[in-house]
């Protein structure tokens, strides 16, 4: 007994992986930071009007046009700083979506009684299986394409994962003494839900929700590459890649550029994650 | 046969936070040591230094020696060896030391063949009567199942003739009956005490329980905190403890006790097959 | 029956989709007060006998009565009642308590889930009081499981099944995953429930059902014992006497099977 407990709270790579855990955290928040930051003074201020055609086309940078002018004379910087206030918003509202929908699918399944967990289950696999991709044009042919509609099928899309994941965890939460204690106690199933296994839940839905951030930048800009997103002047980074697809001998720059910044956030996303599950993990934590 | 001695062994993790600390032993061929301590008494992290089988992350210094061998930074060849044959394990939970997707008889099929050279029918016959020997009742039908098909108690006896089949001069057995049910404790109890007694084994049992401890061995080493508290015959132990934490220990097992009604308890195991 | 405050009449149990009953016809009373010890080895069919007295379960056959009455589950007024009455004591005290609740919460959960106090001061009042009668500091209720050991979890979760102020509190092998030296606390604590003298002095009369494979725990605290083997009450009969001169054959193999200390005085 002792040996085994003594192991959990003496993981060799212990104070190592904690260390990495916070370097994580701190480059993946720096970078993200850095992409909310853009997005943020996108609102307020750009340096050119995106719809400004008057800067002379295919232009290099320079002092005026930091990151050159497109094939219509548009402000390469700000169409990516504009970029990047669209790529949190994909992030945030997928996530939104995708967290909501799916902690209360995946609560209702955790809660039911066997025929209503297979049920929604089954619900729950072909939705996975479902490309998302095919999701986005029903979508973009519904509602027309609009960044909405790529939110829309993103989290969509995203809630499944969520939903399973909250699932098995809400059942494994639900088997603990401490559930058994809140109902003799007198608490009912709503009062569980709220005050036991929601607080248990989010630790563990933390880390998936931060990649799932990545990982719906990086669908919106392949609906965008698609064709399946907004049009300039408010392009987001995947419309601005294949627009500058064609020129990309000519002006390489305006290809590139959204393509790190992409690479950025997703990144920045991910180590997020990592981190955040190295600071989670309760093995790690139980050593402290 | 081969005398164990533990000398100054600690127990460290990486950041250099002693888990044990200073501990001593000797435990000559043939005879029997209890360890008593409570959780994080260091208790088992001390087997599991003797096995040189320490979570990673965790290192031991001092010496352990068995024999003219040192264990401590021993290869894992040499420490190999001494598993297979010198020194043999009985655990807590018999899963962890059993494979559950191998019969249990190819399982002693190794262990047999590799220390006893048996091949072929007598191979066969070997596997049969180590699952006797530990008292399996209907040992061909064992040997044929997977561990998952028989009984809590059985599996412990299953994890013994694992052990026994390496033929070892020292047997540990680390809290070997607390997952199993009173009954099953006494009959495990009393299997160890024979086959410990009929193969002229060392036995270095380790316990929580001073009642289990003290049925079994005739000396004990006290640990707390991953130090030693008290070292001894375990009579004197029991009758006469130096220190408070044995006091409270065997205080406490003796009040307990106290509730039940007088039997004619065991004599305490005495110095007198030596 | 109605002099019982808890009873399980002619009670079975089979779980969906087993071939045979876990319980058999199981009769056990409790009168206010009373404790009681259900002594049995794993498989017997404790834990289920728990869970249809804790109200979590309905039996197959029989009833669970209290104070006389059939057991009603969706009786939603009833079942507080019986919930304020009957409280329970974990064996895991790791399990036993949300990590993610503070002590303070978990204490005065059945106080606020079964309405008896929502006013945040008298709540606060009630769990400091609670703490002290486990021996707990007050600023314990701030902290969270974590920075407590085994035996204070313990006292914990004692102290939050004493929050409603039952009459019986049900404990399954509330001392077993505990150290030995924290153990003698524990069974001290438990002791002194009900009693005017005891570390918990209430004038509730608070009884216990202690479930336990271990007859000298059962014996420490309990004036009458059950003995339970495959599902089937084999013994049960006042504590001293079971214990001196057990009739069936399994509580014998059970007594003679617990290890003794060598006496001190040979």
């Amino acid at each position: 007994m002792s040996a085994i407990a003594v192991s959990a709270t003496a993981t060799p790579r212990g104070p190592r992986r904690r260390a990495l855990g916070s370097l994580n955290l701190i480059v993946g928040a720096i970078l993200l930071g850095i992409i909310v930051l853009a997005g943020i003074v996108s609102i307020f201020w750009t340096p050119f009007d995106p719809a400004d055609t008057t800067g002379g086309r295919l232009q290099g940078p320079d002092g005026t046009h930091w990151a050159g002018t497109d094939k219509l004379g548009r402000d390469v910087f700000t169409q990516l700083i504009i970029g990047a206030r669209l790529a949190i918003t994909v992030g945030i509202g997928s996530v939104l979506i995708a967290a909501i929908l799916g902690i209360v699918i995946g609560l209702l399944a955790g809660f039911s009684r066997r025929w209503v967990d297979d049920a929604l289950t089954s619900l729950l696999d072909i939705a996975i299986a479902f490309p998302t991709l095919l999701l986005a044009m029903l979508i973009v042919a519904w509602r027309g394409a609009s960044l909405d509609s790529a939110i829309i099928a993103i989290g969509l899309a995203g809630s499944a994962v969520i939903a399973r994941l909250t699932r098995v965890v809400t059942q494994r939460i639900l088997a603990q003494d401490f559930v058994t204690a809140a109902r003799i106690s007198g608490t009912g199933t709503l009062g569980i839900a709220w005050q036991h296994v929601l607080p248990n839940l989010w630790p563990t839905l933390v880390v998936p929700a931060a990649l799932q951030f990545g990982g719906a930048v990086l669908a919106e800009a392949s609906l965008s590459y698609l064709g399946l997103g907004s049009p300039p002047p408010n392009a987001s980074w995947g419309r601005l890649l294949q627009e500058a697809q064609a020129t990309v001998s000519v002006a390489p720059l305006s290809a590139i550029l959204p393509g790190i910044l992409l690479v950025v956030t997703v990144i920045g996303a991910n180590l997020l994650a990592d981190g955040l599950r190295e600071k989670l993990d309760p093995t790690l934590r139980r050593a402290q | 046969m081969s005398t164990l001695t533990v000398n100054g062994l600690s127990v460290r993790t990486e950041e250099e936070r002693a888990l044990v600390s200073d501990v001593s032993f000797t435990l000559p061929a043939g005879e029997r040591l209890g360890i008593i301590g409570e959780s994080g008494s260091g208790k088992s992290l001390t087997a599991l230094s003797v096995l040189g089988l320490l979570p990673t992350g965790l290192r031991a210094t001092g010496s352990i020696r068995l024999g003219d061998t040192e264990l401590v930074g021993a290869s894992p060849r040499t420490l190999n060896g001494v598993r297979g044959s010198g020194i043999a394990a009985v655990f807590q939970e018999p899963l962890t030391a059993l494979d559950p997707l191998m019969r249990i008889g190819k399982q002693l099929a190794w262990p047999l063949s590799h220390h006893r050279g048996l091949r072929g029918d007598a191979l066969k016959r070997g596997i049969i009567e180590a699952l006797a020997a530990v008292a399996l009742p209907d040992p061909e039908k064992i040997a044929r199942s997977y561990i998952h098909e028989v009984s809590g108690g059985q599996r412990q006896r299953v994890a013994i003739a694992l052990a026994l089949a390496c033929n070892p001069d020292i047997l540990i057995a680390d809290e070997p009956t607390t997952a199993l049910d009173i009954s099953v404790q006494a009959e495990i109890l009393e299997l160890l005490d024979t086959a410990v007694r009929e193969r002229g084994m060392s036995l270095l049992l380790i316990s929580h329980d001073l009642a289990v401890v003290s049925r079994m061995t005739e000396h004990l080493l006290v640990l707390r905190g991953g130090e030693t508290i008290e070292q001894g015959a375990t009579r004197t132990l029991l009758t006469t403890p130096a220190a408070d934490y044995t006091r409270l220990l065997v205080d406490t097992a003796r009040s307990l006790e106290a509730y039940l009604p007088e039997v004619t308890a065991p004599a305490p195991r005495t110095e007198n097959h030596s | 029956m109605s002099e019982y405050l808890l009873a399980a009449d002619d009670v079975s149990f089979r779980y969906p989709g087993r071939g045979a009953d876990t319980l058999h016809g199981i009769t056990l009373a409790l009168r206010r007060g009373e404790r009681v010890g259900l002594v049995g080895e794993s498989g017997a069919g404790k834990s289920t006998i728990l869970k249809l007295l804790l109200g979590l379960d309905s039996p197959t056959a029989g009833a669970v009565r209290f104070r006389g009455a059939p057991l009603n589950l969706r009786d939603r007024a009833g079942l507080r009642g019986f919930r304020s009455a009957v409280q329970n004591v974990f064996q895991d005290p790791y399990g036993a308590l949300d990590p993610r609740a503070s002590v303070g919460r978990s204490i005065s959960e059945p106080l606020r889930s079964l309405g008896i106090e929502r006013d945040r001061a008298a709540l606060d009042a009630r769990v400091s009081e609670l703490l002290r009668a486990v021996d707990l500091p007050a600023d314990a209720a701030d902290r969270y499981p974590h920075a407590f050991s085994g035996g204070q979890r313990q006292r914990i979760a004692i102290a939050r099944a004493l929050a409603p102020g039952p009459q019986l509190i049900l404990a399954d092998e509330p001392v077993s995953a505990l150290d030995m030296s924290v153990r003698t606390q524990i069974i001290e604590l438990l002791r002194g429930l009900g009693r005017a003298d005891a570390a918990v002095p209430d004038d509730n009369q608070t009884g216990l059902l202690l479930v336990s494979h271990d007859l000298s725990i059962v014996a420490a605290l309990c004036d009458r014992v059950a003995v339970l083997q495959d599902g089937r009450i084999v013994e049960q009969g006042p504590t001293a006497r079971v214990l001196a001169d057990p009739q069936h054959p399994y509580t014998r193999t059970l007594l003679a099977a617990i290890p003794r200390l060598p006496r001190a005085e040979e």
